[in-house]
């Protein structure tokens, strides 16, 4: 209940929502109320106009009657003769519509039948009339005027015309016609009951719809928040992404210091109390407006909002919670002890692109603090030039000025062309700018994966224009474990082929989930190659484990193949190792033919470098491959 | 023949059937005596018509009133027709449909003799006994 009751107060707009559908059902209710009243209006509109020929044909009748009568009243009364005579004048108005049609005279305020053109039932001349709506027949004969009203009371009738019979301008009589329920007066019924009831459902349809809005809102309220400590989660954050308006705060990732070290020692659930105390020590600092997310296990993202706080102003605020955590003192089974923090930090939100990049770089500078010692702040600091540079590299592989150059990979035996490398190139104006520029500017970036997928595509693009040609394309373990580029490679699997993927061994690797990603290459047809290998983390026991195709000798041993005995034995190892188990090896930087020769006596099959040719343009190529 | 036969038989039955008894309960819980303590006791002689809202109810010897009876009686009574009210000067009034509606009529002469009277409110359902009489109400009329 008291999660229902925070969902509320942390969702204000429920309130109003809900206070508008109460406004809306008032109004709805209202107006169904005054339907009563609207109905017999529109009605009686409807009827005034359906009554409008009979009107006109009654008064002709009806001057007949009393012409040259002085008191037609009275002569009628009088002479039977006459009275039938002007009976059968009027019954000429009869139609299948009319129930009754009679006239009624007037004497001391009392109505008395004078003639009754219903041959059903009999009446007799001057025997009395009580109208149920006498208003109707007091207005007629007061106003002159005909008075058309429902009759809701009276089975089997739906309305009653009463026309004054005026004679020396003073109404001596009612000519009243009973109309009998007809199809007009049922439609008019049947179209009110139809908005009432449309109103009716849409009401109800307005209050499932809102209790599921609710009902759906608070679920998801629950899926966001951490029941146990009322924080959001990171699921939250991945869902709302887009929504955050991050430029208006200033955003910290703060990390518990050696948090697994009191997992391992006291358990999970302990470990879970202690998250929740740090929690709430943490969040005693921040305002209504500021977010704080359970990023992960130990770690959380703090939006510190920029109204009313200057960057002073946060520093000194980090430096409390950071302290205010140092101080505290936290129990497990009565064993008190102390905790850290390390927070990293980026204040200047506004420069950023998305959320992702804002945490990325709170993250970056969290690493920092971790790497410096931990218990500290680290602010995120990118200096103007290189933001500038930043800025420019963006908008250059946003642009079409990202090419490919490519290198042949030759047989050494026979010279023969096996594959080209594809490499990527930047072609500001005149110049040529290598990915050794770039990408350590790049490294950890969204934009890294974005100029992966550019290349992916560029290559892709080269290989349905040119049926013959072998590309080689290099990337990161990053790139490996991502699944918008596997999809990539899965939608253009009938290339595998012609397409030689060379992962980079350059950064640390999680060999477990590359290898997953590997298995899947593998069975789309692609053939995998381990690129600059023994300049990394190299591990032959992981190398077999990646099941490869091939494998790629880091070119700054081949450079000194020739004049130094480690590098000699080094390849000569590798070469062995991969010739026993099935794995072809190709060997870079290749700058002369003693190289080369060197290379065959060891059974290296392949080879590249400049000695057989530099990577150049697509357009450049010779058309050996084709 | 044996069609208009029935018609014929049930007619009066389904005009009775018609009443709005509401009304005419209404109107008859407000029939008093004008002697004090004098509670007005019914007898219903059509048990078709079922009539409500605290009227009093009896036997036909023990009745103030009959009502709806099917026959000429000596003890004051609301007739089912406007011809029987003319016709019998013991009926006080009468309760009867005509043109759909539930006519409810008194005569004010026969309720002042008879001891009753009806609160104003009702005076729309008060003739005079000139008022049932058509050659009387000619004279008026003149």
């Amino acid at each position: 209940m008291q999660n229902k009751l925070t969902f509320f107060s942390s969702n204000r707009i429920y309130y109003y929502l809900i206070f508008a559908y109460i406004v809306f059902s008032s109004l709805l209710i209202f107006s169904y109320k005054s339907m009563g009243g609207y109905e017999e209006r529109v009605k009686n509109l409807l009827l005034n106009r359906a009554v409008g020929i009979i009107d006109d044909t009654s008064s002709k009748i009806l001057d007949q009657i009393i012409f040259n009568n002085s008191n037609f009243i009275l002569a009628n009364l009088k002479d039977e003769g006459l009275r039938a005579e002007n009976e059968k004048r009027l019954s000429i108005l009869s139609n299948e519509d009319i129930k009754s049609l009679y006239v009624l005279y007037i004497n001391r305020g009392k109505y008395f039948f004078l003639f009754d053109v219903d041959k059903e039932e009999s009446t007799q001349v001057s025997e009395p009339f009580i109208p149920e709506n006498d208003r109707f027949f007091t207005k007629a004969i007061k106003e002159k005027k005909k008075q058309v009203f429902v009759q809701k009371d009276i089975e089997g009738l739906s309305f009653t015309l009463v026309k004054p019979i005026i004679q020396h301008n003073k109404t001596v009589a009612l000519l009243v016609i009973d109309y009998s329920e007809n199809r007009l007066s049922s439609l008019l019924e049947v179209s009110v009951d139809f908005l009432s009831y449309s109103a009716l459902v849409l009401l109800f349809i307005l209050f499932i719809f809102l209790v599921y809005i609710l009902y759906s809102r608070y679920n998801k309220y629950k899926i966001y928040r951490n029941p146990k400590t009322n924080t959001y989660n990171r699921v939250y954050m991945t869902d709302n992404y887009d929504k955050i308006d991050f430029k208006n705060y200033y955003v910290a990732l703060a990390d518990i210091d050696f948090f697994k070290r009191i997992n391992n020692l006291y358990g999970q659930e302990n470990g879970d109390k202690i998250i929740i105390s740090v929690i709430k020590v943490m969040a005693s600092f921040l305002k209504k407006s500021d977010i704080f997310i359970q990023y992960s296990g130990e770690e959380f993202l703090i939006l510190f909002t920029k109204e009313n706080r200057d960057e002073e102003k946060i520093r000194e605020l980090l430096e409390k919670i950071r302290i205010a955590v140092e101080r505290a003192k936290f129990t497990i089974d009565k064993e008190s002890f102390s905790l850290t923090i390390s927070i990293g930090v980026l204040l200047h939100t506004e420069v950023e692109k998305s959320l992702q990049e804002v945490i990325h770089k709170a993250d970056t500078a969290l690493y920092e603090c971790k790497h410096g010692g931990r218990n500290c702040i680290s602010y995120f600091d990118i200096s103007q030039t290189k933001k500038l540079y930043r800025e420019k590299l963006k908008e250059m592989i946003e642009s079409d000025k990202l090419v490919c150059y490519y290198q042949p990979i030759r047989d050494l035996e026979t010279k023969e062309l096996h594959h080209y490398e594809a490499l990527l190139r930047i072609e500001d104006g005149d110049n040529i700018i290598f990915p050794d520029k770039i990408l350590p500017d790049l490294e950890d970036s969204y934009l890294y994966t974005y100029l992966t997928k550019r290349v992916i595509d560029y290559n892709i693009k080269k290989l349905r224009e040119d049926s013959q040609i072998q590309i080689s394309i290099n990337l990161s373990a990053d790139d490996l474990i991502n699944d918008s580029i596997l999809a990539i490679f899965a939608q253009n699997s009938d290339l595998a082929d012609r397409l030689y993927i060379e992962i980079l061994e350059n950064k640390s690797i999680d060999y477990n989930k590359v290898e997953l990603s590997l298995q899947k290459l593998k069975l789309f047809g692609y053939k995998i190659c381990i690129d600059d290998f023994g300049s990394g983390y190299s591990n032959l026991n992981h190398l077999l484990n990646l099941s490869i195709d091939y494998l790629k000798i880091d070119g700054s041993i081949i450079k000194e193949i020739h004049h130094d005995k480690k590098a000699y034995s080094l390849v000569k190892t590798f070469a062995l190792f991969c010739q026993q188990n099935n794995i072809e090896v190709i060997a870079e930087f290749i700058d002369n033919q003693y190289v080369v020769d060197i290379l065959k006596s060891f059974g290296v099959k392949y080879g590249q470098g400049w000695y057989f040719s530099k990577a150049v343009p697509y357009s450049e190529l010779s058309k050996e491959h084709k | 023949m044996k069609k208009l036969l029935c018609i014929s038989l049930f007619l009066p039955l389904l005009l009775v059937a018609g009443l709005n008894v509401n009304k005419v309960s209404n109107t008859l819980v407000h029939l008093e005596s004008v002697r004090a303590n004098e509670v007005l006791k019914f007898f219903n002689a059509n048990e078709k018509i079922k009539l409500n809202n605290g009227l009093k109810f009896t036997s036909l010897e023990k009745a103030n009133i009959v009502l709806f009876p099917k026959k000429n009686t000596n003890k004051i009574s609301i007739v089912d027709s406007y011809k029987k009210l003319q016709e019998n000067k013991k009926s006080i009034g009468a309760i009867y449909l005509k043109k759909g509606r539930t006519e409810i009529i008194f005569i004010n002469e026969r309720l002042k003799d008879n001891g009753l009277r009806l609160p104003n409110s009702y005076n729309k359902h008060l003739l005079s006994e000139c008022q049932i009489n058509p050659v009387c109400l000619l004279s008026d009329m003149k």
